[in-house]
């Protein structure tokens, strides 16, 4: 019974980062509609950033901030090339898929290439403290992503509802043009659009590295766990992720908890054909909402 | 190459029909000629210019962004190195393909009320899987040790990767001719309509679901083929070859060559497989390259390589206009 305990927690907090990724991808959806198949590298880059850091001497918090630094430039950077697809918004998709799958591509040989091969456990300052529960013990690091995706999430919300930028993001996610006719820079947006995935993908690094193996290998994971999240959700909705995360972090955990590793690594992708069959339209979304037509 | 457009069906047939014979001929010669590594090369290049031809017709003709054909080349090439084992040449070619044909039809069913990005999400899913399996399915695929000592079809008169060459580059001629006619058949027509204009092929008659299922069956096919192939010129196939970074290779040869043109496959290929093979000094930054590549082409030069031609055609010809 303490196992059963001890897996739903790990797996909830787990579920949290995941629901972090998700919540980097919809963003940028939303916001360009752009669906960002390298959200899992921005992540993986963030988490082996810190981790190659901290393995060879330096503290936490400034590799935190150095990849925080890093992610930002790259972010602007991506941002600045993707502003044409997002004008012309009917671009094609499949461009836009390839398009996004070579970043990721360039992301993970680059992280391989510069920072290593290695697998690495990140630890952070908390790592040492846990919580016991007979015989199994939780390390601080799974509260902390709790927390942490709880904050970033309300955050996001104040930030969509209340703020300017926020306003004119959910209007240019609900219409290109007429955002762009009522004065919305659609070319900035896009940009600020990569920028708050990147630094939520920082986030999620930092966090689901130091309770993950992070190599530079991990990113098409993170980004199919992402997808997961977000398509139970809907990825119209950014916190349906949660839900999402959620339910893949529970599900992977009892995958490798009850089963093996091999089944853990295959419940992301069942999920997502699942979801596709039984519920196309993700769990939370409501009457009236108009057919899928991306 | 230019002058295959605007001219009469029966025309096109024939330059199509010319340009096969010439990637044979090309294939046997370059055979002849090469030295064992040189040939080597060449023969990955053609084994991929063929898995090429499928990721083509399906992203090309339709439109549809598939991440996970790694599922059929492992089908292909893991088919392929089993069977031999055990039964005859013929079983292990056939077998496989028709497995890959039943996982498409699968596939399709699964995926038949999404389009764009959710076709890319399931497909990447799909090749995933596909990896999951290959490295723990250890009775039939052998795990991370992978199968090593598979024969390969012998060519009189050639010796070594020289057979694979030819075999493959065989096979390449005929899927180039069939991807070159089906886009002047109906069906090519109809899977075109489909990907620029959904209500409106439909209001035309065209069963956007049969076009579709036709199209990711048909693009199955010479990528289980190629697998099997790869399997004959490494002897060994394993985990390695089997990832997501195979299938992103496959779909960034038909983007980079151009999707939908005829030549994409074969020019692709040329950019993916030989010249990365050529920059050796280079190796680390292979994948770097592609990833470049690939990017680069989806933002800024959608038509790809095709677009460097037709730009190059455009620029002779006025040249030659100014000055006779």
């Amino acid at each position: 019974m303490t196992e059963l305990l001890y897996f739903t927690i790990i797996g909830l907090c787990i579920g949290g980062g995941y629901a972090l990724v998700a919540l980097g991808i919809s963003t940028l959806f939303n916001g360009t509609g752009v669906l960002n198949f390298a959200q899992g590298d921005i992540v993986m880059v963030a988490a082996l950033f810190v981790a190659v850091r901290t393995t060879g001497g330096g503290g936490y918090l400034a590799g935190f901030l150095e990849a925080t630094a890093v992610v930002l430039v790259a972010s602007v950077l991506l941002g600045l090339l993707f502003v044409r697809p997002a004008i012309a918004r009917r671009r094609d998709i499949d461009l836009i898929i390839v398009g996004t799958i070579g970043v990721s591509t360039v992301l993970a040989n680059l992280a391989n290439n510069v920072l290593g091969s290695e697998t690495y456990r990140l630890t952070s300052p908390v790592t040492a403290q846990a919580i016991r529960l007979e015989s199994f013990s939780i390390s601080f690091d799974y509260i902390a992503i709790l927390l942490a995706a709880g904050l970033l999430m309300a955050a996001f919300f104040v930030f969509y509802k209340r703020t300017d930028i926020g306003l004119q993001m959910r209007a240019m996610s609900a219409d290109v043009d007429a955002a762009r006719l009522s004065g919305v820079q659609i070319a900035r947006l896009t940009v600020v659009g990569w920028v708050f995935a990147g630094i939520v993908g920082v986030f999620a690094g930092v966090l689901l590295g130091t309770v993950l193996l992070v190599s530079a290998s991990m990113g098409v994971a993170l980004t199919i766990s992402g997808f997961a999240a977000a398509m139970i959700g809907g990825l119209r909705h950014p916190y349906g992720a949660v839900v999402g995360g959620v339910i893949i972090g529970l599900a992977e955990n009892y995958a490798a908890g009850y089963l093996n590793t091999a089944t853990r690594q295959a419940i992301a992708p069942l999920i997502i054909m699942a979801v596709l069959l039984v519920l196309p339209q993700g769990i939370l979304a409501g009457r009236g909402i108009k057919a899928r037509v991306v | 190459m230019a002058t295959a457009r605007g001219a009469s069906p029966a025309t096109r047939q024939g330059v199509h029909l010319v340009e096969a014979a010439a990637i044979a001929a090309g294939a046997i010669a370059l055979a002849a000629v090469l030295g064992p590594h040189e040939a080597q090369i060449a023969a990955m290049t053609a084994i991929f210019a063929l898995a090429g031809v499928g990721l083509n017709i399906l992203v090309g003709y339709t439109g549809l962004v598939s991440l996970g054909h790694v599922v059929f080349f492992a089908i292909g090439a893991y088919g392929w190195a089993r069977l031999t084992e055990s039964s005859s040449v013929g079983l292990a070619l056939l077998l496989p393909i028709l497995v890959s044909l039943l996982v498409a039809g699968v596939i399709v069913l699964v995926t038949l009320r999404v389009v764009g990005y959710y076709f890319g999400i399931t497909t990447l899913a799909i090749g995933l899987l596909s990896v999951v399996v290959v490295q723990n399915a250890t009775p039939i695929t052998g795990g991370y040790a992978g199968i090593s000592g598979i024969q390969q079809i012998a060519v009189p008169g050639f010796v070594g990767p020289g057979q694979v060459l030819v075999m493959a580059g065989l096979v390449l001629a005929v899927a180039y001719y069939l991807q070159s006619s089906l886009r002047e058949s109906p069906l090519g027509a109809a899977m075109l309509a489909t990907r620029f204009d959904v209500p409106a092929s439909q209001s035309l008659g065209v069963s956007v679901a049969r076009v579709r299922l036709l199209a990711f069956m048909i693009s199955s096919v010479p990528v289980t083929i190629a697998g099997a192939f790869l399997a004959q010129l490494v002897h060994y196939i394993g985990p390695d070859q089997m990832s997501m970074e195979t299938s992103i290779r496959l779909i960034a040869i038909a983007i980079i060559g151009g999707r939908g043109w005829r030549w994409a496959p074969v020019l692709g290929a040329v950019v993916v497989v030989t010249l990365p093979e050529l920059l050796r000094p280079l190796a680390e930054y292979r994948l770097v390259f592609y990833g470049v590549a690939l990017a680069f082409v989806a933002l800024f030069m959608p038509r790809g390589l095709n677009q460097i031609v037709t730009w190059a055609g455009g620029r002779i010809h006025a040249l030659r206009g100014s000055t006779g």
